[in-house]
């Protein structure tokens, strides 16, 4: 009898023990449901869309294409054969960028990564039941960060996919550049109210009207390329608006702009905000200097010795142009000013940053072959770590921009002359200990070549020579293309959504 | 008390029962019983204590002594005696008038009644209508091991147990069977070690295992539902006996020789390479003369185990009870294992023998100071006259340090850096069986278990440790644990009436399983002598360098399953599952998943036509389908999750934003492998000859794979989904042997053969369009992917340039090459070699003389390749210079053009290894104390005869890039062992 009440117990914990409950505990991530408890939180998902926006001047980004596929910038193979990389540096050089090409679809991942990641924002801050003071400016900058990618989209690829609501799983599909351009002009101008319009410690980095005016300028000045229409005047217009902020002024050093301090630049209207420990998306040290440079600036990781100065383009500064001190190069010291050698075994071979170098150096050149940038100056106090991460806050829109492209509208209309006697223009040419332009001198190329040295590695090359026409030129290394003006949509994206191949819809 | 007062109060019960039961027995058969004695001995006359004497058809029976004697009485002179013990033959006797019989018992030639496990229950061979292999301890390969795993290497048609890792102490086997199965699940079998699902091959050792198991088809594995689909690995381990107290000791010591290390050039070799061929190179010569391998190895490590065993105890209450001792040299100097290990399984029986108890309890202790692969890799790139130490620069510590990337003096990564772990491991289960009393062969089965492991790390490299110059020191130290509990209840039944058999079963699990880790590092000290010790002392803190994390996540499984084994006369079989389980990693809407399957088999031998072949002992031809899952990959991979996404600069401040981690996917589902399996065994010759060939076809469909999506709609560019299908199909054969048996003299040989074709059917649906994934990444200064995934093409395809030889100007001349770039375009690439091989066979012997034995196996590789990425990047002068190059250059020095990949470097991985060979003698003792001594000596990784270049074709085939030996690596070597067995 005991045995069998025995049985029955044990039996029964068969019963007992069949539980069925498969929830999971997550303990070091937040749900989405716990995450989205507070207005605080909110606020640091809608943070995110400023994340997006870091990785802006990585070495296989965007900023790389449009800057390596110009004539400011050349990446040489070296005679031992680092930097070919199978020859993606080459197509881009070559304006001959194939669809399999990886910084083309690095730079791609960045600004659709960058439009899906607002359109998350957007959607998780608009639905969200929190309502408090400031919400629609939030939504503001989101929609007009969001303008930006798709501004640098239709700039880089033309026609492209358009999707601006994230609960919609369909894929999408691909608009003409002309819809593109009306969708970021009209979202900027619905947007621009709830934006700030003054510049603040507490809006620093951030988007505000300075940006959207500027942005609006960019998109008059090169519709005649992107829609076939010519509005130089409007663009003018924006520049004034830009100008009537009041918030902004040339400095009085050029290289203020670009100091690693440099969040006292009032020149400066939209940056991406840099910590050398914090963030980790711009690392120059690495992209340019050769490993010898190491002593010169005490670091301890070994540079890549990648990106240099065409020696064209080195050539089309004035010796007297301070904005020539971008570029590190003749002989190298140490961080005690002690000269460097090439080895250290070898007394008598220099180390000298050579800027000037055959052609036929692309396929091959020596590790002291190109003049270095170094316009955004590198740390040496020896406590940069690991990576090479620059404290400089980097710098996507200043007000010299604005200056010129107020001029460069003003002689697109007509009006070379009252353009030079814009006193900031002048003083764009006097702060770098160059004369003033008078309207003589002032032609179209003379701007380009201005705006070349102005804006060096800044991320506005490729536009500027699409715009002035001379996209097609041959310079250091590349010959005379006909090619599109634009890159091709990567494959892998294509391959994840095959309607990007045909026409826009 | 109370316990102790219902005990007393059923006694009279018992008693009466007792009396009552010998009473009516001893009544029936007084009158006929005899009385039958005599001697067991074996074929070498030794007397054999422990036999078991039965009397055939009943349960009595009685157990020879030590003397080999037995007496027993009969109950008539018609009756038949069995005698039968653990690896001899089964011998049954008439016992007609005879008073006095003696037997010889002969060693067993493997019959088909031995029992075969088959997850949660046990059948006997000529009843499995699976594909199971069964390995007992005989069959063991012999020497030393890892892990258990090296006890059935090449002993398995279809199941590959390659070791990638050389001779490193602390790694373990890669086990695949039949192919591969999944994109990126896990790949290895389940093992289920003492009925504890997902095992760790670690916590024991390998001298107790007792009898492994193979569940190798889809109808075998199902049981075990969505863990099947790479098959399971069943270990049972030497349990508890009834007996007089035993103790085993079991020792061995070893040594490593030959260690095999990439062949680079000497100094001497160096110096004439540069002079002759590139002279321009000149200014990498220095005065040194360095054999960096030979500095960063030991001559010749020691290694020593030590195992003790103590058993006995009665039919109520037996334990064993082991401790293990183990101390390991690596061969680079540096890197040290040693292992404390303890177990005990006890059993013990109540309520009348109703009730079997069965406790495990185990603990495992291992100290580790673990390999930086690296080093052999700087070892084998390093300039050879660099001299080791140099004062040139007070920073390096007195190490000669030349700058280049990746490129640090070996000598200094070895004495600079240390690391050392420590891993803890315990865990117990219960297993309670009742046998229900009134309802014969009615089992109520109860089993829980939990296991814990906790580890701690730390590391410390000072400031003269190449890579962090300048950061005066960096310490870090890792901690983390996991567990796993296992609930399990089923019950059985067992029963036979006229020609029919049936065993059923119904059971319920409930397994959790989780994990956390913590970590930090920090940078900075003032002195290296506290190492890792006060790791706050480091200015990271203040400059913000350091780092601190942690971790933790857990995950469920549940399932129900049913089985019935059915046989009529034992001659047709039957057996049929299904399992339903559900899993805490899947999307809300497919937690669950069904996974059936059905075998049948047909004992051909049992029918009239064949019973009369008098040369046929056993013919079964056997069917089955199975389906099973897979669900080895990370948790919460359905979930919609928020962490940190970097820091935004906020109103004057530097704040977190948070992101979603993943694009969440809550139709995750079952990846489900379908198997069909068609085999046949046969044994002929009275058992002198015997097989089993499998025929087998199993397909994947809903493969998870990390699939490309677009952006947007989706945040990320890549889901964690269900889509392709993949298939193999292969072929299996076994054939076992006894070609020589006499009275001395025994050569037992086990041949395997396995051929397995592997097909990416698809991967691409109308959700997911990409057709083909880049894979087989090649580490190192060439960035390329060296195989793609590709359907109607295997998994482990390499694709690339068409080499076609040297041009005149000495550089590679390849099939569409671009003639500006001298490059070939991607899409231009074909297929140049294949990673799995077209067939693997093992060969194993077991020879006995007299007290003699000898064994040793072989194991082939035919047909696969493997990208050789010494020479991809070695082999060449214009990597010379900075770094050493690989010796093979020298044998075309008119090759002066760059490292590139192409089909040059992928060579033919066939192999043949004599993995082990050893040679034992088992003394005869005449000793009241000792009852057995064996003496054994044993190589281990004896020789590899390959046409391959590299180093080791025994590359990882497993995951989604097979076929590439890495560049940093661990050295093979031969391992000689002697050891020694003793039985009191």
């Amino acid at each position: 009898m005991k045995i069998i009440i025995f049985t029955v117990l044990l039996l029964s914990t068969l019963f007992i023990g069949s539980c069925t409950d498969l929830t999971e505990t997550v303990y070091s991530d937040l749900s989405v449901d716990q995450f989205f408890t507070s207005e605080q939180n909110l606020l640091l998902n809608a943070g995110r869309a400023y994340t997006l926006l870091q990785p802006y001047p990585e070495e296989q980004k965007l900023w790389a294409l449009v800057t390596v596929s110009s004539d400011e910038c050349v990446i040489c193979t070296l005679a031992d054969g680092s930097w070919y990389d199978g020859g993606r540096d080459d197509e881009m050089k070559k304006h001959n960028v194939t669809t399999s090409n990886k910084i083309n679809r690095l730079a791609w991942e960045y600004v659709f990564g960058g439009i899906a990641g607002c359109n998350e924002v957007l959607y998780e801050t608009e639905s969200s039941k929190f309502n408090f003071a400031g919400k629609d400016k939030i939504v503001g900058e989101i929609k007009v960060l969001r303008a930006l990618f798709y501004y640098w989209g239709m700039d880089t690829w033309g026609d492209i996919p358009f999707s601006t609501d994230f609960t919609s799983k369909t894929l999408p599909v691909k608009k003409s550049r002309a819809f593109i351009y009306n969708f970021v002009e009209k979202e900027i101008k619905d947007n621009l109210s709830l934006l700030d319009s003054t510049v603040a410690g507490t809006n620093y980095g951030r988007v505000t009207k300075g940006l959207a005016y500027t942005l609006l300028a960019k998109l008059y000045l090169n519709a005649n390329v992107w829609i076939n229409t010519p509005r130089w005047a409007e663009a003018e217009q924006m520049c004034d608006k830009v100008i009537a902020l009041g918030q902004y002024k040339l400095e009085d050093n050029y290289f203020n702009n670009f100091a690693i301090k440099n969040e006292t630049s009032k020149e400066n209207i939209f940056v991406i905000v840099n910590n050398s420990l914090l963030t980790h998306s711009f690392y120059w040290y690495d992209l340019t200097l050769s490993p010898l440079s190491k002593k010169t600036f005490a670091t301890k990781e070994t540079p890549w010795d990648g990106y240099i100065c065409p020696p064209d383009f080195f050539n089309s500064y004035s010796n007297n142009d301070l904005r020539k001190k971008s570029w590190l190069y003749g002989q190298q010291y140490d961080i005690n000013g002690n000269k460097l050698f090439e080895i250290a075994k070898k007394d008598t071979n220099w180390f000298v940053y050579n800027p000037i170098f055959p052609e036929s150096a692309y396929k091959g050149r020596n590790k002291w072959d190109g003049a270095r940038m170094i316009k955004y100056p590198f740390q040496t106090d020896g406590l940069i770590m690991g990576t090479l991460d620059m404290d400089n806050d980097f710098v996507l829109f200043r007000y010299a921009d604005v200056v010129m492209m107020k001029v460069e509208s003003m002689m697109q209309q007509g009006k070379t002359t009252e353009a030079t006697q814009l006193a900031d223009f002048q003083k764009i040419r006097t702060r770098a200990g160059m004369p003033p332009y008078t309207a003589d001198q002032l032609t179209m190329d003379e701007l380009l070549a201005e705006r070349g040295r102005e804006f060096v590695w800044e991320g506005h090359r490729r536009q500027d020579l699409i715009r002035f026409g001379k996209w097609n030129n041959a310079w250091y290394a590349k010959p005379v293309t006909t090619t599109d003006q634009v890159f091709p949509i990567p494959q892998t994206v294509l391959d994840t959504n095959p309607g990007l191949a045909g026409p826009p819809q | 008390m109370k316990h102790n007062h219902r005990t007393t109060q059923r006694k009279p019960f018992l008693l009466f029962y007792c009396c009552l039961f010998s009473l009516f027995f001893t009544n029936t058969i007084f009158a006929q019983t005899s009385e039958v004695k005599g001697v067991v001995t074996d074929e070498q006359g030794n007397k054999m204590p422990g036999v078991n004497v039965m009397i055939a058809g009943t349960s009595n029976g009685v157990v020879t002594d030590i003397d080999g004697m037995y007496q027993i009485r009969v109950p008539n002179e018609n009756a038949r005696l069995k005698f039968s013990f653990i690896g001899y033959a089964i011998q049954e006797v008439a016992v007609n008038r005879q008073k006095v019989i003696n037997i010889t018992l002969t060693q067993d030639v493997k019959t088909m009644d031995e029992v075969v496990v088959i997850g949660y229950g046990k059948t006997t061979k000529k009843e499995v209508t699976g594909s199971i292999t069964s390995l007992k301890t005989e069959d063991f390969n012999q020497g030393t091991f890892t892990d258990p795993a090296g006890l059935m290497q090449g002993k398995v048609a279809g199941l590959s147990i390659v070791n990638p890792n050389g001779s490193d102490p602390q790694a373990g086997y890669e086990i695949i069977l039949r192919g591969t199965n999944t994109l990126e699940s896990g790949q290895g079998p389940l093992l289920v070690i003492d009925g504890v699902i997902g095992g760790d091959m670690k916590d024991i050792n390998f001298q107790e295992v007792e009898t492994i198991d193979i569940l190798k088809d889809g109808s075998a594995a199902a049981i075990y539902g969505s863990r099947g689909t790479n098959g399971v690995i069943i270990i049972t381990t030497k349990r508890a006996k009834k007996g007089k107290t035993t103790i085993e000791y079991q020792g061995l010591v070893t040594f490593q020789v030959a260690p095999r290390m990439v062949q680079n050039l000497t100094a001497g070799e160096f110096r004439d390479a540069i002079t002759k061929y590139a002279p321009s190179k000149s200014g990498s010569i220095y005065d040194g003369n360095t054999d960096w391998n030979k500095e960063v190895t030991r001559s010749n490590p020691f290694s020593q185990k030590h195992n003790l065993a103590i058993s006995g105890g009665t039919d109520q209450f037996s334990h064993r009870t082991i401790i293990n001792v183990e101390q390991d040299q690596g061969l680079l100097k540096n890197n040290n294992l040693s292992k404390i290990l303890a177990r005990t399984n006890i059993q013990q029986k109540g309520f009348e023998g109703y009730l079997t108890i069965n406790y495990n309890a185990f603990y495992s202790m291992r100290k580790y100071n673990p390999a930086d692969y690296d080093i052999f890799y700087q070892a084998f790139i390093h300039n050879p006259t660099e001299p080791i130490y140099s004062t040139a620069d007070p920073a390096t510590g007195g190490y000669n340090k030349v700058d280049g990337i990746q490129y640090y003096n070996p000598v200094a990564m070895l004495k600079e850096g240390s690391k050392s772990g420590e891993t803890n491991d315990f865990g117990g289960n219960i297993r309670a069986t009742l046998d229900i009393p009134g309802v014969k062969g009615l089992k109520f089965d109860n089993f829980y278990s939990y296991e814990k492991s906790r580890y701690e790390s730390d590391q410390y490299l000072t400031r003269y440790y190449p890579s962090i110059i300048g950061t005066n020191g960096e310490a870090s130290i890792q901690n983390g644990g996991s567990y796993k509990l296992q609930y399990e209840s089923t019950l059985s039944y067992s029963g036979s009436w006229n020609r029919h058999t049936i065993q059923a079963l119904a059971g319920y699990t409930y397994e959790e399983n989780g994990d956390n880790s913590s970590g930090m590092t920090n940078t900075g000290y003032d002195t290296d002598i506290l190492g890792a010790n006060n790791i706050g002392l480091g200015t990271g803190l203040s400059t913000g360098t350091a780092t601190m994390n942690s971790f933790r996540e857990m995950s469920k499984l549940i399932s129900f399953f049913g089985r019935a084994l059915y046989n009529y006369d034992e001659k047709y079989l039957l057996s049929a599952s299904l399992r339903r389980e559900g899993s805490s990693r899947f999307g809300s809407n497919n937690k669950w998943g069904w996974f059936p399957a059905v075998s049948l088999g047909w004992r051909m031998n049992k029918e009239e036509f064949i019973k009369n072949i008098d040369w046929i002992s056993d013919l079964k031809l056997r069917a089955g389908y199975g389906a099973t899952g897979n669900q080895d990959f990370g948790n919460y991979n359905s979930l919609e999750l928020f962490n940190v996404a970097g820091k935004f600069y906020y109103n004057g401040q530097w704040i977190n934003s948070y992101k979603p981690t993943q694009n969440p996917n809550p139709d995750l589902r079952w990846e489900k492998k379908e198997e069909v399996n068609l085999g046949v065994d046969f044994s002929f010759l009275k058992n002198r000859v015997g097989g089993t060939v499998d025929l087998y076809s199993r397909k994947s469909t809903d493969l998870l794979y990390i699939y490309n999506v677009s952006v947007p709609p989706f945040v990320y560019n890549t889901i964690f989904t269900n889509v392709g299908i993949i298939s193999n199909k292969g072929i299996e054969i076994t054939l076992t042997g006894v070609p020589v048996l006499t009275k001395n003299f025994k050569w037992t040989t086990t041949l395997t053969f396995s051929k397995n074709s592997n097909i990416l059917d698809k991967f691409t649906n109308a959700d997911f369009t990409n057709g083909s994934y880049q894979v087989g990444w090649l580490y190192g200064d060439i960035t390329v992917n060296t195989q793609r995934l590709q359907p109607g093409k295997s998994i482990g395809t390499f694709y690339g340039p068409v080499w076609l030889g040297t041009d005149a100007t000495g550089h590679d001349k390849f099939k569409n090459q671009d003639s500006i770039t001298g490059a070939v375009d991607q899409t231009k690439w074909e297929v140049i070699g294949h990673a799995y091989p077209d067939f693997v066979l093992g060969w194993s012997n077991i020879f006995t003389y007299k007290q003699w034995d000898l064994g040793f196996s072989l194991r082939a590789s035919v047909g696969g390749n493997i990208i050789n990425t010494y020479r991809v990047y070695y082999e060449n002068f214009t990597i010379m210079g900075l770094k050493n190059i690989v010796k093979s250059q020298l044998d075309h020095p008119n090759f002066i053009g760059d490292a590139a990949y192409s089909s040059k470097y992928v060579e033919d991985g066939s192999y043949l290894k004599l993995d082990n060979i050893s040679m034992g003698y088992n003394i005869s003792i005449k000793s009241k104390y000792i009852s057995k001594i064996r003496v054994y000596g044993a190589a281990q990784d004896v020789f590899c005869l390959t046409k391959y270049k590299g180093l080791n074709p025994e590359v990882s085939l497993s995951g989604l890039s097979p076929g590439i030996e890495n560049l940093t690596y661990y050295p093979v070597t031969t391992g000689l062992t002697v050891g020694v067995n003793v039985t009191f």
